[in-house]
């Protein structure tokens, strides 16, 4: 599913523009602005973050989110990743922005 | 006459719950730092065969300053880039100009480990086409 993320990293070789998270693609990036669009795997996003981004669509790169994306959704989403990937807790914070 | 049993072997990769994973990064991109357009990420428990990787690269509109652009694919271990597949040079200035290159090898990827593809163009002005793709099997270890 396509979600409006936080863009994080400096655009440098050592830390290039990116998602915080272990699975994307077809990124879009507005470096301005510090958000991206990009292409997760729905198994990789809790029923309650897509019901969040279902909530609040968007359809830019720069208009801010009506409302902030609640830390409650972030932990849930961070504890969701490490349970998929099982690589170690809170590897991944993604932010929907 | 009496017939012993054989050992079971393992089964081989692709007959391990395998699955396929394509990853495509497909757009048009105007000049930008370096940046992560995807990403895969091998879970705990499983392993993937890199089977295939290219990049192509089109000049889709001439740059006013033409600087380096890369397009790159690679597998991050322990935090080391190590590149399977690298286009590195300067954008071209002639609309309609093709470069690619194509995966050398097969590696495997271990649980923890990632696949990125990285593009950059230091340009001003123009816009280059990208087309990276990848096709692996992800199987259990």
């Amino acid at each position: 599913m396509i979600i409006r993320l936080q863009l994080i990293g400096s655009g440098t070789g050592t830390d290039p523009y990116r998602i915080d998270l272990p699975t994307y693609s077809g990124v879009v990036t507005n470096e301005t602005t510090s958000r991206a669009f990009a292409d997760v795997p729905v198994a990789d996003v809790p029923a309650d973050v897509a019901a969040f981004v279902a909530a609040y669509p968007t359809v830019d790169l720069t208009t801010p989110l009506p409302v902030p994306f609640p830390q409650s959704l972030a932990n849930s989403w961070a504890e969701h990743l490490a349970r998929q990937y099982d690589l170690g807790n809170a590897r991944w914070h993604p932010v929907v922005f | 006459m009496r017939v012993s049993s054989f050992a079971v072997a393992r089964p081989a990769y692709y007959d391990r719950n395998a699955a396929s994973v394509v990853q495509v990064v497909d757009s048009s991109y105007t000049p930008h730092g370096q940046t992560n357009r995807g990403t895969y990420t091998v879970a705990a428990g499983k392993k993937a065969n890199l089977e295939s990787a290219s990049i192509f690269l089109l000049t889709e509109a001439a740059p006013t300053v033409a600087a380096r652009a890369i397009a790159t694919i690679y597998i991050l271990v322990s935090a080391v880039p190590c590149y399977v597949v690298r286009l590195d040079g300067t954008a071209g200035s002639t609309l309609n100009t093709a470069r690619s290159a194509g995966l050398n090898g097969s590696p495997t990827i271990y649980p923890g480990e990632q696949l990125l593809f990285l593009t950059l163009d230091q340009s001003t002005g123009g816009t280059i086409g990208y087309n990276l793709n990848a096709k692996m099997t992800l199987f259990d270890s």
